[in-house]
């Protein structure tokens, strides 16, 4: 070949890859930014995001956010139509408001289509929580569960039903028995926003719930009521609850159980490595054990939180994201977010042993999230929330009866959702 | 005969420049303010005429309501609690802030021994965040391990529920509030007290003026500018106060301490409604300029000799 024709071949070769190259590159190389709140959770799904990118080369941004004030920052930015970032990590209790407002994007077609992904691998009351109107709108990477948490030293047997539980706070409530070694037999986070998810369990575990099957109010029925005001008694005419309770957080809580002041509290799965851990906890370490809501007279019923992520509508990378998301909350992924510190509610991770090994409140989370209670699935989800929280709080504070507040919570949720 | 200023007349370029100089040199103020204040004022304005939420914040038009949601939120049980709460709030922490501020004032006013430490730890809490000092006091004021009771323990009282209680939440919101923001009163009002001459006290001392007589008469009159400053201050800060309060009890128990400001917030992020939000931000705009315009105007009217 002479030197001339070797040159022009060479040369189109080049302009050839050069028009070409910017195709294959974007291919490879969709960046993916998923917002994350500062914590545990953002640190385990970076290990994701570095295994995900090391197999397949495509770079995932895990972006951790500042805790205080989270969701008002992006949902202003989902509002605003921002493509700052293509998913963000949230509770599924936001998914409802977000849907419907057209803000995030369903994962259906991405799903169905992805012939290996095994949906089913999740708990049902996980699948629910992903979904708004029956389409996947979040993928599951962390569950944790608002569980029974409770002094083995005092307590050798969990109780099984909420007389149990209550039987339990007396004698452990300092009021009732001078020589309890703590001062309160039971404690849940009260303050505002905090108290309608406090109530799901033993509002389960009686047969009751917010709304029916037509989305009608039932806030004000006979086993609503019947739970609320065991709920609120405990506080108020037992007095087995510190009296401040509707000033407690989890922060509270878990210095509650950790200085002994607690003897039975509802209290986040998320927080047991903590309690367990001797360096933080060592006046209670060896002694805590974690186990499902009481059974009430319809059975036991735990209040499920699981965390996903949502896919911003505006992301011009969906397809990436899907990818990334297809890996880390598929099994592989899964366990690698486990045991980089998270815990995924697949199933079949969940009944790891190797997991579990470490973890010893895993199987009953297991076996919690089996009978788990979802949190409300419409649109007007938070309003409805907040209306009830906020009677729930008087009532929790005297100020009203727990009748009282289940009536005119009632009233208010049925003018919110204009309807029975 | 005096030189006058004139304006340059010609049509040259520099005298184009030359008359025009003042508008080019503030128009970069100007285009910054119109871009930060005035856009975002006007946007609110549209959203408090229109339907707007959550739910159709994306939608690519929004109904127009006209007076509608500012019907709704004068009419809205909760915005009147709230009204009334924040008239509370507001008037107890601005009295409270002025008047132990004035107090912490004429104490640093003399020498004494260890002034300038004592100084600087009265100015400690104005250099804390409201967020931080909110979460810090929230644990002082715990039923059971806070501060707060194990000193009411140390003197033989009861332990209160300082959070908890309806009533109570709202003292304890106030005196937390005051305790944040009374050292940029006293701060300011020291300041004013300094730069009264010293000659009006020598010589209401020869007349034999008592210290009542003189804090009445020539103190409290040569620090009226100052006051006014420093109440006009506090009267917008009580009426916006939001991040020391959410954080302390987040607006409870129930509603008990849902100031306006927490108010507004709980419509726009709870429920989903900013439409009624934007209006209930105009109406704190406007209760700010009620109650401080006239306080603007004191301080710039004569003043009496």
């Amino acid at each position: 070949m002479s030197l001339k024709r070797r040159t022009l071949l060479g040369a189109g070769t080049a302009v050839a890859l050069a028009l070409a190259a910017p195709g294959l590159a974007q291919a490879e190389l969709a960046n993916v930014t998923i917002w994350v709140q500062s914590g545990p959770e953002a640190e385990a799904l970076g290990e994701v995001a570095k295994a995900y990118t090391d197999s397949t080369g495509n770079p995932v941004t895990i972006s951790p956010q500042g805790r205080a004030g989270w969701r008002q920052r992006y949902e202003t930015a989902l509002a605003a139509g921002s493509t700052e970032f293509d998913g963000v990590l949230h509770i599924s209790r936001f998914v409802p408001a977000l849907a419907a407002g057209g803000l995030i994007a369903p994962y259906d077609d991405y799903i169905a289509g992805a012939a290996e992904y095994d949906a089913d691998d999740f708990p049902e009351i996980i699948q629910s929580e992903m979904k708004y109107d029956g389409t996947w709108y979040m993928m599951p990477t962390d569950i944790t569960l608002e569980t029974l948490v409770y002094r083995t030293d005092l307590i050798p047997e969990a109780p099984e039903t909420w007389d149990d539980l209550r039987e339990n706070a007396l004698k452990f409530t300092q009021s009732h028995n001078p020589d309890s070694p703590t001062k309160y037999g039971f404690a849940y986070a009260g303050s505002p926003g905090n108290v309608m998810a406090a109530f799901l369990g033993i509002m389960g575990g009686h047969g009751g719930d917010f709304l029916d099957g037509e989305s009608c109010v039932t806030t004000d029925s006979p086993e609503v009521t019947a739970a609320w005001k065991m709920f609120v008694d405990m506080k108020n005419e037992d007095k087995v609850t510190p009296p401040d309770i509707n000033a407690w957080d989890y922060p509270e809580l878990l210095v509650g159980l950790q200085n002994g002041t607690l003897a039975q509290a509802q209290f986040f799965t998320a927080g047991m490595p903590i309690l367990n851990d001797c360096a933080q906890s060592p006046d209670v370490c060896e002694n805590l054990a974690l186990v499902a809501q009481p059974e009430g007279p319809m059975g036991s019923k735990t209040r499920v939180n699981p965390l996903g992520v949502m896919m911003n509508a505006q992301s011009p990378n969906k397809d990436a994201l899907w990818a990334f998301l297809e890996f880390a909350t598929g099994k592989e992924g899964a366990l690698i977010y486990s045991e980089a510190g998270g815990q995924s509610p697949r199933s079949s991770v969940l009944a790891n042993e190797e997991i579990a090994a470490g973890r010893p409140w895993v199987p009953e989370v297991l076996k919690a999230s089996k009978a788990g209670m979802g949190t409300l699935r419409i649109a007007e989800s938070r309003e409805v929330a907040e209306a009830f929280d906020r009677y729930a709080q008087q009532a929790i504070a005297g100020q009203i009866t727990p009748e009282e507040s289940l009536i005119k919570a009632a009233e208010e949720m049925r003018a919110i959702l204009g309807g029975c | 005969m005096p030189m006058e200023k004139t304006r340059p007349s010609g049509t040259g370029l520099f005298d184009r420049i030359d008359r025009n100089i003042g508008r080019v040199m503030i128009a970069p103020a100007i285009i910054v303010f119109l871009c930060v204040s005035l856009y975002p004022f006007l946007f609110n304005f549209w959203m408090a005429t229109h339907n707007v939420s959550l739910l159709n914040i994306r939608a690519p038009e929004w109904a127009w309501t006209g007076t509608r949601n500012f019907l709704r939120i004068l009419r809205d049980p909760s915005t009147q609690g709230a009204l009334i709460r924040t008239a509370i709030f507001a008037s107890a922490t601005v009295t409270l802030q002025l008047t132990l501020g004035m107090l912490g004032a004429l104490a640093f006013n003399r020498a004494f021994r260890g002034k300038a430490a004592l100084m600087v730890l009265a100015l400690v809490p104005m250099m804390v965040t409201p967020i931080v000092v909110g979460i810090s006091w929230r644990m002082m004021l715990n039923y059971d391990w806070g501060l707060a009771n194990y000193f009411l323990d140390l003197v033989g009282s009861g332990p209160l529920q300082w959070l908890s209680n309806p009533r109570m939440a709202l003292i304890s919101v106030i005196l937390v509030q005051v305790w944040w923001g009374m050292s940029f009163a006293m701060l300011v009002i020291l300041g004013g007290l300094a730069a009264i001459p010293r000659s009006l006290y020598e010589a209401a001392e020869v007349d034999g003026a008592s210290d009542l007589r003189m804090f009445f008469h020539i103190t409290l009159p040569m620090l009226r500018p100052v006051l006014l400053i420093v109440g006009t201050i506090k009267v917008i800060d009580a009426l916006r106060e939001f991040d020391l309060i959410y954080s302390l009890t987040g607006g409870g128990p129930g509603d008990a301490t849902r100031v306006f400001a927490l108010e507004l917030y709980y419509t726009a992020y709870e429920r989903g409604n900013f439409g009624m939000s934007a209006a209930q931000a105009l109406l704190l705009m406007l209760l700010v300029l009620i109650l401080t315009v006239p306080l603007i105007r004191l301080l710039t009217s004569k003043e009496p000799t």
